[in-house]
């Protein structure tokens, strides 16, 4: 386990402002109430296993002792590096990401198990979006009693949506919660 | 000289009141069979035979026909009709009705009437004698019976041809005389009445008279006795309607009675007598039935008695050959399960029920093979439930291994309330309820539409799937905020999550798992659950202190790998996988688990010093003796688990004798507080220190750990409050010696401990301070504390 040097910094960061925008600052700054210590502390990234783990600074001082081989997990995992040294997001950072983010888009009941199973989101399961939404843009898919399902990339802006056919698709799928039950193992 | 009946001219007919009204001459003028003539005859003669049939048993309709003729007489039109393509023509009115007209109509009407008797016959047949009649056969029954012209020619055959015709015409004839000319006297057609009437009261007998059931029988017989019956028309009635012969023979024997006109006097007489004589022979016989019936009861009852009394005292053990024989032939279950249930009736009240010359043994020998081939255990697994249980126990036990627990989740209340989530998963189709008052947070689920382990909500982490017994070993755990948790083995991570979801999120959880396939669906529950405060590691619990440390956390929770002998119901191999040496393996990893465990837990932390004991197993080699285990090898202390519901563990057990305080574990069975077998125990961390010897457990006593052990900090305090004199090198000798298992950290409290050691051994006789350890004395230890600040541990080992 180490912290993340420059360039692993910049990946991930990117990543997560595609989703949060501003609100980045909401991301590293936010108080940690994890860890014995009475003083909340703060969270930080670090790199295990090509994992990029977001844990609080607490937690991470008690993990040390803990040998490289046996460590398995720390705080949340919010994604990892392909052996091309890409970042991915995967689904655990849906929490983190859920909370900050600043495109939003709700689905019918209908469409729900569609995007579960990694299907795109159509046109026709869309209920609420949010405005302004440019594609390529982060975007948190959730279901119409505000469960946050998954999230992706936004393939047309919102206005473009509106003349959109039923059939067009709006968000391409990245991760959704249905993996945790599909793809355990490679999570 | 021979007159006949067709040059007569001379109305001779002996009954007066018909040779003054009916002519002898036939006036071949008057038109007879005229259109309106067929129309009424066949109008009245189903309506009549309709009528009749509907409230024949009340009375006979024959005054019905009538009415409508004489109406039609003076309305129908009198126009010539003329059938086209032929000469006929024929007129609605063609005149005044006649009276061969009104013969006519009447006679084809009182065809219709006639066919009552049959219906008695099938009714009675119904009602009496509770038989079914089938409709075809039925119908040949009344056609045959029917007092119809057509009828008499198939049921008679030539006998009957022209006469049986004539005599029923005559009757039928007679009776609409009788209607048409009232003025004259009743003698002919009350004779032909009263016959009627007759036969009617004796077909109608059985109907009023239903409770005398021997009745109608017996009356039929005298009938069929006194009265000439007609073979051929039995015969044939008889092939058709084979049950009630005397019924048809009665019927038969009326329709004959109509054939010979003489016979009909003599059979009325017959009759008459017949029904006196009948009465009292039906009583007779009625009670001679009744007798009958009572004492067959009577002898039914003794028999029954008789049977249960072999029963109860007849149940013997199977001989060496029966169960050679046995073995011989595949399994005979329900001979099995008869043999169980007599048995353990049997060691229910042995003294009175028990074979001569059969001792206990030789039952509860035969009862475990029973057991072991009919639910499938093997031969160690039953024996070791036999000694646990008394035997109706033990069959609800067993019993309730065969079947599945309800399932069970737990609402996680990180992200939702029960209340809440309950609402979503109704409104998916999914049966719950809460699970029990002992819990805020669980709910079990009865059926569902979905399934339940695939909704959107278990994938958004709401809940999580987990069999009741597992709430209670955390809720034992009873875990504080910003606390620090050990869960030695954590996976799939329910309890795990419990735990965080208690926490809230705060102080911070090692998971620890063994098995490496097991890690990721511990890592992937706790990330969909949204738990943040974890570290996950690969360790084997046995070395997990030198790793995490020693006297570093508050609370460990140790779930231990078991036989697994509660959860049969879920695995059914443990039936027959598991032996001697297996729970002797297993118990030797457990002790060794629950010391890692205690030695990691500081017993001097502010909220904590707990450690929670789970197995899923009822075995007591697994349970008890492990705690005793660690009562005697560590300085730690049973206390309540919190959970008030569940039975006291075992106190002693065949050979064991535990410490008293055994009684605040907890055990829970299937068959009593339906959750999976499961056991919990509770223990406290009284010191830091780790007797050598067995005797020392009363001897460190909580006044003395806080000041034994404590932070650096403290340390620090003491050493400076006493002349420092620092004899380093030898103290650490002697107590590398001892400690094998201590760490950096460790080592170096160590220093400072010997240094008062020193300290203190310069003050007081060795001898002295040990007495006053084993002392419990409140005062004492209040003086030594103050004098002596150092494990009386060391004071043991200066001794020897």
């Amino acid at each position: 386990m180490r912290p993340l040097d420059e360039a692993e910094t910049t990946a991930v960061f990117e990543k997560l402002f595609k989703f949060t925008g501003n609100n980045l600052k909401n991301v590293v700054e936010n108080p940690s109430h994890e860890g014995p210590d009475p003083n909340p502390g703060r969270y930080c990234f670090r790199l295990h296993k090509n994992k990029i783990y977001y844990v609080s600074e607490s937690l991470v001082k008690r993990a040390t002792n803990v040998a490289r081989d046996n460590l398995v997990s720390l705080g949340i995992c919010i994604g990892k590096f392909t052996h091309t040294s890409k970042f991915h997001l995967t689904i655990q950072a849906l929490s983190l990401v859920a909370a900050n983010a600043r495109h939003k888009v709700w689905l019918k009941p209908t469409s729900e198990m569609s995007f579960l199973y990694g299907n795109h989101v159509l046109k026709g399961g869309l209920g609420r979006i949010t405005d302004s939404i440019v594609p390529g843009d982060g975007v948190v898919v959730f279901s119409m009693s505000d469960v946050p399902l998954g999230f992706g990339v936004a393939a047309k802006s919102t206005q473009d949506c509106r003349k959109l056919d039923p059939n067009g698709i709006v968000v391409l799928h990245q991760a959704d919660i249905g993996e945790y039950l599909r793809m355990e193992d490679e999570l | 000289m021979y007159k006949s009946l067709y040059d007569v001219e001379i109305n001779d007919n002996p009954i007066e009141e018909v040779r003054l009204t009916v002519p002898i001459t036939d006036d071949p003028t008057l038109p007879a069979l005229t259109f309106r003539t067929w129309v009424l005859e066949l109008a009245s003669c189903c309506l009549l035979a309709f009528l009749n049939k509907f409230f024949g048993p009340y009375k006979s309709a024959l005054c019905w026909f009538d009415f409508g003729s004489d109406h039609c007489a003076a309305t129908l039109p009198t126009r010539v009709f003329h059938v086209p393509l032929t000469n006929w023509k024929f007129s609605l009115n063609p005149g005044p009705f006649n009276l061969k007209e009104h013969v006519l109509i009447t006679i084809f009407a009182g065809c219709g009437d006639g066919g009552v008797y049959a219906v008695h016959v099938i009714t009675i047949v119904k009602v009496f004698y509770k038989r079914s009649l089938h409709p075809v056969a039925a119908m040949l029954l009344a056609q045959t019976t029917q007092d119809s012209v057509t009828s008499q020619q198939i049921g008679s055959g030539m006998n009957g041809l022209g006469i049986g015709s004539f005599g029923l015409d005559w009757a039928t004839v007679a009776s609409s005389w009788e209607v048409l000319c009232p003025h004259h006297c009743l003698m002919a057609p009350a004779a032909l009445s009263k016959k009627k009437g007759v036969k009617s009261q004796k077909s109608q007998k059985p109907l009023p008279k239903k409770k005398q059931k021997k009745n109608e029988p017996v009356a039929t017989k005298r009938l069929k006795e006194d009265v000439f019956s007609d073979d051929s028309d039995s015969d044939i009635a008889m092939e058709e309607v084979k049950a009630p012969k005397e019924f048809e023979e009665a019927e038969e024997d009326s329709a004959s009675d109509a054939e010979d006109k003489v016979s009909d006097s003599g059979s009325e007489s017959g009759s008459d007598s017949g029904s006196d004589s009948d009465e009292s022979d039906i009583e007779k016989k009625s009670r001679a039935i009744d007798e009958e019936r009572a004492r067959e009861e009577e002898e039914a009852i003794e028999e029954m008695q008789l049977n249960i009394k072999e029963e109860s005292d007849e149940f013997i053990l199977p001989t060496e050959e029966e169960l050679e024989a046995e073995k011989q032939q595949p399994p005979d279950l329900q001979n099995l399960q008869r043999r169980i249930k007599e048995i353990i009736r049997v060691l229910s009240n042995f003294k009175d029920l028990c074979q001569k010359g059969a001792t206990r043994k030789d039952y509860i020998k035969q009862l475990k093979l029973d057991l072991g081939s009919y639910y499938g255990y093997n031969e160690f697994l039953i024996g070791v439930l036999v000694e646990m249980f008394p035997p109706v126990e033990l069959l609800e036990l067993i019993e309730a291994f065969e079947k599945h627990r309800p399932i069970c989740l737990r609402t996680n209340t990180l992200k939702t309330r029960r209340r809440d989530l309950a609402d979503v998963l109704i409104n998916r189709g999914v049966n719950l309820d809460p699970l029990s008052k002992w819990s805020k947070v669980g709910l079990v689920v009865y059926d569902s539409q979905v399934p339940i382990g695939a909704t959107p909500e278990y994938m958004a982490g709401f809940y999580m799937l987990q069999s009741a017994s597992s709430f209670l070993p955390v809720m034992a755990l009873a875990p504080q905020e910003k606390e620090r948790i050990i869960d030695m083995a954590a996976a799939p991570g329910g309890k795990t999550t419990y735990i965080a979801a208690l926490m809230k999120n705060t102080g911070l959880i090692y998971a620890n798992e063994m098995k490496e396939s097991r890690l990721k669906s511990l890592t992937a529950n706790l990330h969909r659950m949204g738990v943040t405060n974890t570290i996950v590691c690969n360790y084997d619990g046995k070395e997990l202190p030198k790793f995490l440390g020693l006297n570093t956390v508050d609370r460990v929770l140790l779930d231990a790998p078991c036989s697994g002998t509660g959860v049969i119901s879920k695995d059914e191999s443990v039936k027959t996988s598991k032996s001697l040496d297996d729970i002797q393996k297993i118990s030797h990893l457990q002790k060794q688990l629950i010391l890692a465990a205690i030695d990691m837990v500081d017993a001097n932390s502010k909220s904590g010093g707990y450690i929670v004991y789970s197995t899923c197993s009822i075995m007591v080699p697994e349970n008890e003796a492990i705690i005793d285990y660690a009562l005697k090898k560590r300085d730690v202390k049973l206390v309540p688990c919190g959970l008030d519901f569940g039975r006291p563990g075992f106190v002693r057990f065949r050979e064991y004798r535990f410490h008293p305080s055994l009684e605040k574990t907890r055990r829970f069975y299937p068959h009593v507080h339906n959750m999976d077998g499961f056991f919990v125990a509770k223990l406290k961390k009284m010191s830091n220190s780790k007797p050598t010897s067995t005797v020392t457990e009363p001897v460190e006593t909580v006044e003395q750990a806080p000041t034994l052990d404590g932070s650096n900090s403290e340390k620090k305090t003491e050493e400076k409050s006493q002349q420092p004199s620092m004899q380093n090198g030898t103290a650490e000798a002697k107590d590398s010696k001892k400690r094998k298992k201590s760490s950096l950290t460790e080592k170096s409290k160590d220093k400072k401990k010997t240094s008062l050691t020193e300290k203190s051994k310069d003050k007081k006789k060795t001898k002295e301070s040990i007495t006053e350890n084993k002392d419990v004395n409140a005062p004492l230890t209040v003086r030594e504390r103050k004098k002596r600040k150092f494990p009386p541990r060391e004071e043991i080992a200066k001794a020897r």
